[in-house]
């Protein structure tokens, strides 16, 4: 039997919070009485979506919440510590005195945000010392050491220079592993990691899964490894607890859960990622799988299972029709020809304030995009997609090179000839929240653009157009005159995609549109452009990082690095057959683990 | 780094000289005679006349202009004869032409109109007592300030944070001569005995021997009264940065990382917390030594802000534009150390 | 369909929970009406009139016979409705009276200069901090014609402020003149600009002007400019006083708006306008300007209590304003010879900290929104 370090019981968390609406204060419950033990040595994968309490859980580990909005109501967590001594109830003890000797020494966190962890004030190499003065009371000097020795172990690049390095000077991969050195420092008993490579590249994901399990291994430490990437908990992890709004809707084995799911949400969530295997005509749902109602006898709110329709048949599309439709739509004539594009920012000025060194964003890129297919765009961060995207649209000025939109030349056109073609050409951004304006109805919104370029005869026809809209994103006529801060993320996004059709485009540009969004609600979104596509037969150009989404919703698919094009081919060919190096790494490194569909 | 202050210092010269131009043309074209603020009502027309012409009023705007920038240039062409190196007291670098020469030389700010004596002593006089006013009033401020702003940080909320953000607000809004008049009678008569201060007086006072002694009481109450408005802003502000701060991710990770409480907020929190507020106050600085007038007037006390004000009513040019020169300098020299204060204390600008 | 709830419903619930909002609302009223109905509730009550007036005194009225009377005087000869609550000033005129009648300059002078402070700080804010350095492009002939422009609207100031014109005919002569100017500018511009001929363009940044010259105008100490500028105004007058607090006090309100515009121009929803293809007037007015109202506000709240401070200054100096317009500053004045009629001096500057205490509480209510 091996032993247990943590052990959660019947753990239940709240929150304050006001709703500007009704004037209330009110109470939501983050946290419903959760059970969970975890193991020496073992890796445990917490996977949820956003809202399912999973961050709430691992702050209040190590009671690090602030307790006046966040209250611990009920419940315990038991830590039994090396050498068995009795365990320690870490909910009855006061977070501000009695919890610090335990923090860093026994328990260690690192966080989802890289770059606002580190103080940008001190040397890297100050912080991660100063973690180990603080649990041993060694000599400065041997702690400086001792810092460089665990700079190496993390594989940071030159590890004495490292030390005196500030936080702003690292890259995202290199701050992520500073944190790591912080947290292994004093050779703790339990790591949680809260999401630590969602903010990161794929490929330095990579990386990272690799340290860790080697460290695991190296110093025996227990993992606690909170995602909403089922794919990096299948890599890493031994076991796994599925949250869904406070609950733990399933736990067990990493091969049992993925391989044999109970919980229909835990069916629906495995199910609604983008195949890499395959191609889908319609990515499965959340809401396919399993239903909320109400509960005739209690009253309650509870979950119930759905009977799955046959979405595995029929679903799937061979690999040669997907080849023949893509070849018929390059038969077409191209919409958007772009040759020799240049996008380059002034890096360095001379007295004069004349650019004598440029950073190059986009870098020679030429392409067609013919009508009626999506182009999908795949790079990692810093590689210049969006740029490029924001430019073929003209919503920047190249340097030089062509681009031809519909037998028009758009690189020398000023912003008031523009205006016209904006008619034609849309971009859906790629952050919900900011996406809409705060000030304005969601139904002012969309009708917008209908009024400044003066389609449709007068107003009244344009607010039904509008509420076609609204209904054609699956919201219904009543939000018209919601703000944007009454919808969740998803919705927003939804509305964004509705404005941005509202003039009808036929070229659109969706820059990560669903990179922000959770899988469940991706799956929607991208159904629903898939659905919008077949209706209203627009030519897309779809940018992301994400290469399963790319593959899922394109015909073809360009990849590029560092402002280049590496790879232009149809999306199965990629894929299957990669022939660039850079193409074949991005591929390998997206996390699969156990599952092989 | 030298660089970067080489260009600040650069651009300050620029700015204090359009600053120097403008206020120099407005004062120069204002309608009014100061020769007549001088003489008053009585004297006639010959006299009055006969001053204008010696001291160049007559001559057209940009000629006064002209004349004027020549003096106050540390670089300038002056004629190169005995009575001119009296005046001006330069330091001769090389003859152009037969009876001029470029020479090194202070400022020369003309003498007053009023009481004819030179300018550049005048100040001399004056800038020392505001100079340290200020610097006494900032420094309580600051101390101060950055203590109850901290203290009303760490309890969002709180009755003690609301009391501090009234106090503040009252502290700000309080006209300074209210304070200042307050503050003389309440410390200096009638709580005089008990406090030994007096309701009137100078840093830098004649002693019944005619000699100079420095006056350290008289120092305090002008200096609670000029810090008042400070200490309310300095106070808001640390506590809107401090509360910012309490919600970053470094102080979480600190947290984490097993520090206590106390050692997050003093030293993860304070310094990010203290940038904006450091910045700020050299700012204000600058400002404080220009505004000083109330205070200064209700305690007698002779500063630089008495001087100036007296001289603009009376249209004491030369000692106006000199106190103006000496607070655009002030400005200028306060904008660059800021700049470079900034620099020193966020590592992320200093690589720039 | 639901009913349209207007966004500053919401405004006015988070105003509601800041504890005090409420009172400093009331009295910020209170201090409007009584500047608005000034001229009523103090004036010499007349025999065919309704209500009698709060004050039976009007300001300007003396009594040489009652003059400095102090609150405390016996006052024996004078009903309780007559009497001289506050005292009276040293050419027998009502204290009480007097700070009404303040009350209505102080409010006019600190709206005033505040609105127009605020117009020229946003239009300079949003110019520069929308099209920061390098996205203002003109052709080369468009700018020709808008230094023209500039030039002869400077060559107009010069030769009609040298006139010895009322206030009001030649501030309402400058407006018409300028609004004329823009118009005819810019179907100039239309009619230059519809002559294809391929064009150099010019990127001019606006940016780097505008912040030079508010470091420029604030590295002049108010005071300076305050008082150096007082003897061209040929007549002193409250419209001549809220002309110049208004141009020397716009720099603050320009920099906080040109940060604010920044700051949203990260934000995505002015990008996506930008995208649909809006026109820049219509992204100003709809959409950033709804959303810089609250710093806007928080600006010039502190604003007018600055104006107010400034405006008991220069009269309590007895600059600017007109010698018979009785305000608070000049009640003050008075006191100078003498300062035992501390009468003179405790009641207007209590007026002035009230208002001014209320103006900054409002900003700071205004500054706790989100």
């Amino acid at each position: 039997m091996q032993d247990k370090i943590l052990e959660v019981d019947n753990l239940k968390i709240q929150f304050q919070s006001f709703d500007r609406r009704t004037f209330k204060e009110t109470k939501i419950v983050a946290v419903n009485g959760i059970h969970f033990t975890l193991y020496k040595g073992e890796t445990v994968g917490i996977v949820g979506e956003s809202g399912s309490g999973k961050s709430v859980t691992a702050l209040s580990l190590m009671r690090l919440l602030e307790e006046p909005p966040s209250e611990l109501v009920s419940g315990s967590i038991l830590f039994y510590p090396e050498g068995g001594s009795k365990p320690v109830d870490f909910a009855q003890l006061r977070p501000d005195e009695d919890m610090p000797p335990y923090r860093g020494k026994h328990l260690a966190m690192i966080f989802q945000e890289p770059m606002t962890s580190l103080n940008p004030v001190y040397t890297c190499g100050a912080q991660v010392a100063e973690a180990i003065l603080i649990h041993n009371a060694i000599s400065k000097a041997a702690a400086k050491q001792k810092t460089i020795e665990l700079f190496e172990k993390v594989k940071l690049p030159n590890p004495a220079q490292m030390y005196d390095r500030y936080p702003h000077e690292l890259s995202g991969g290199q701050k992520q592993r500073v944190m790591i050195a912080m947290a292994m420092s004093c050779d703790p008993a339990i790591l949680i990691a809260d999401e630590p490579t969602t903010a990161l590249d794929v490929t330095v994901q990579k990386e990272i899964l690799k340290l860790t399990n080697e460290l695991q291994q190296n110093f025996g430490t227990s993992i606690l490894f909170i995602t909403h990437d089922l794919g990096v908990i299948a890599e890493i992890a031994d076991r796994v607890l599925v949250m869904y709004k406070g609950n733990i809707v399933e736990s067990g084995n990493v091969e049992d859960v993925f391989l044999r799911p109970q919980h229909p949400y835990t069916k629906g969530l495995l199910a609604c990622r983008p195949p890499l295997g395959q191609r889908l005509k319609r990515l499965p749902v959340v809401s396919d799988f399993m239903g909320e109602r109400v509960n005739a006898i209690t009253g309650a709110k509870e979950l119930y299972e759905k009977d799955q329709p046959n979405i595995v048949f029929n679903n799937t599309i061979s690999d040669a029709e997907a080849l023949t439709k893509s070849s018929k739509l390059l038969e077409n004539a191209p919409m958007m020809v772009v040759k020799n594009l240049n996008t380059w920012f002034p890096t360095k000025k001379n007295l004069w304030g004349k650019p004598i060194e440029w950073f190059k964003a986009v870098n020679d890129v030429s392409f067609n995009v013919y009508e009626g297919e999506t182009l999908g765009l795949v790079g990692e961060s810093g590689c210049g997609k969006t740029t490029l995207g924001r430019t073929i649209l003209r919503l920047m000025r190249p340097q030089s090179g062509e681009i031809i939109f519909e037998n028009q030349h758009l690189e020398h056109l000023e912003q008031d000839a523009l205006r016209p073609l904006r008619k034609k050409m849309q971009i859906v951004f790629q952050d919900p929240y900011s996406s809409l304006n705060p000030r304005m109805t969601i139904g002012a919104a969309i009708l917008e653009p209908m009024q400044v370029h003066k389609i449709y005869e007068n107003d009244k026809i344009r607010k039904e157009k509008v509420i076609e809209l609204l209904e054609t994103v699956s919201m219904t006529a009543e939000q018209y005159h919601r703000y944007p801060h009454e919808f969740s993320g998803g919705q927003r996004q939804r509305i964004c995609i509705a404005r941005a059709l509202a003039l009808q485009p036929t070229f659109l540009v969706c820059d990560e549109s669903v990179s922000a969004l959770d899988v469940s609600v991706q799956a929607q979104v991208l159904n629903l452009l898939m659905d919008l596509k077949a209706k209203m037969k627009f030519t897309c150009v779809f940018i992301s990082h994400d290469l399963s989404v790319v593959r899922f919703i394109s015909d073809r698919i360009m990849v590029m690095n560092k402002g280049r094009i590496e790879e232009i081919g149809f999306a199965d060919a990629i894929y299957q057959n990669p022939q660039t190096e850079y193409t074949q790494r991005l591929i390998e490194a997206i996390p699969k683990g156990i599952i092989t569909k | 780094m030298i660089h970067f202050i080489l260009r600040r210092l650069l651009y300050g010269s620029v700015v204090m000289f359009f600053v120097v131009l403008i206020i120099s043309s407005i004062i120069y074209a204002a309608p009014v005679d100061p020769t007549r603020m001088t003489f008053g009502q009585r004297s006639d027309n010959a006299t009055v006349q006969a001053k204008r012409k010696e001291l160049g009023l007559d001559q057209p705007l940009y000629v006064q202009l002209g004349m004027y920038m020549r003096d106050i240039l540390p670089l300038s062409i002056e004629g190169d004869t005995p009575a001119e190196k009296e005046k001006y007291q330069y330091f001769k670098l090389f003859s152009v032409g037969n009876h001029n020469a470029l020479v090194f030389k202070y400022p020369y700010l003309r003498e007053s109109y009023q009481t004819g004596r030179r300018v550049s002593e005048i100040l001399s006089s004056a800038i020392p007592q505001t100079a340290v006013l200020a610097l006494a009033s900032m420094l309580i401020a600051t101390f101060l300030g950055i203590l109850l702003g901290v203290a009303a940080a760490l309890k969002p909320g709180s009755v003690f944070d609301t009391s501090a953000i009234i106090a503040s607000v009252m502290g700000y809004s309080l006209p300074s001569y209210i304070v200042a008049m307050m503050l003389a009678l309440i410390g200096g008569y009638w709580l005089s005995d008990w406090t030994g201060l007096n309701i009137q007086g100078s840093l830098f006072e004649l002693d019944d021997f005619g000699d100079n002694r420095t006056v350290w009481k008289n120092l305090i109450l002008p200096a609670i009264a000029l810090g008042i408005r400070p200490v309310a802003l300095i106070t808001q502000l640390t506590r809107g940065t401090m509360m910012d701060v309490l919600t970053q991710d470094y102080v979480r990770t600190a947290t984490a990382k097993g520090l206590r409480k106390k050692i997050v907020i003093f030293k993860h929190a304070l310094r990010n917390a203290l940038n904006p507020v450091a910045t700020a106050i050299s700012g204000w600085f600058a400002g404080l030594l220009a505004g000083a007038f109330f205070v200064e007037s209700v305690f007698s006390y002779n500063g630089l802000g008495q001087v100036t004000v007296t001289a603009l009513l009376n249209f004491d040019i030369p000692v106006v534009l000199g106190s103006v020169l000496f607070t655009a300098l002030v400005f200028v020299v306060m904008n660059v150390f800021v700049d470079v204060l900034y620099a020193l204390l966020d590592p992320r600008i200093r690589l720039n | 369909m639901l009913k349209p709830i207007l966004y500053y419903q919401y405004i006015k619930n988070d105003l509601r929970r800041q504890p005090f909002a409420k009172y400093h609302f009331y009295i910020f009223c209170f201090l409007i009406s009584v500047a608005i109905t000034a001229p009523f509730i103090a004036k010499q009550p007349t025999m065919t009139q309704f209500l009698p007036p709060c004050i039976p005194y009007d300001a300007m009225t003396t009594r040489l016979s009652d003059k400095l009377l102090s609150p405390f005087d016996p006052q024996a000869n004078l009903s309780w409705y007559r009497r001289h609550w506050l005292g009276t000033d040293g050419m027998g005129r009502d204290i009480a009276a007097g700070l009404v009648a303040g009350t209505r300059i102080a409010l006019q002078v600190g709206l005033g200069s505040v609105a127009l402070a605020a117009v020229i700080g946003l239009f300079a804010g949003l110019m520069s901090g929308y099209y920061g350095d390098e996205r203002f492009r003109m052709e080369r002939r468009c700018v020709l014609l808008w230094l023209l422009g500039w030039a002869i609207w400077g060559f107009y100031l010069h030769v009609f402020a040298q006139q010895d014109w009322c206030a009001t005919q030649f501030y309402t002569t400058t407006i018409v003149f300028t609004i004329l100017l823009i118009i005819v500018l810019h179907i100039l511009e239309k009619i230059i600009t519809s002559i294809k001929h391929q064009q150099l363009v010019w990127i001019i940044p606006i940016d780097y002007f505008v912040m030079r010259s508010i470091d420029l105008l604030q590295a002049i100490p108010f005071l300076i400019i305050l008082l150096g500028l007082m003897p061209f105004i040929k007549q002193k007058s409250v419209s001549n006083v809220i002309l110049i607090i208004g141009c020397v006090t716009w720099m603050p309100i320009a920099r906080m708006i040109r940060a604010q515009v920044i700051r949203l121009r990260t934000r995505v929803f002015i990008q996506n306008a930008e995208a649909l293809g809006y026109p820049t007037w219509r992204i100003w007015v709809f959409h950033l300007i709804p959303n810089l109202l609250t710093p806007l506000l928080v600006a010039m709240s502190f604003g007018v209590a600055n104006a107010i401070m400034a405006e008991g200054l220069l009269s309590f100096l007895g600059v600017g304003l007109p010698d018979d317009l009785v305000t608070w500053g000049s009640i003050c004045q008075a006191a100078r010879a003498n300062a035992t009629h501390w009468w003179l001096v405790l009641f207007p500057s209590g007026a002035i900290l009230l208002t001014v205490l209320i103006f900054n509480w409002l900003g700071e209510h205004l500054k706790q929104l989100k």
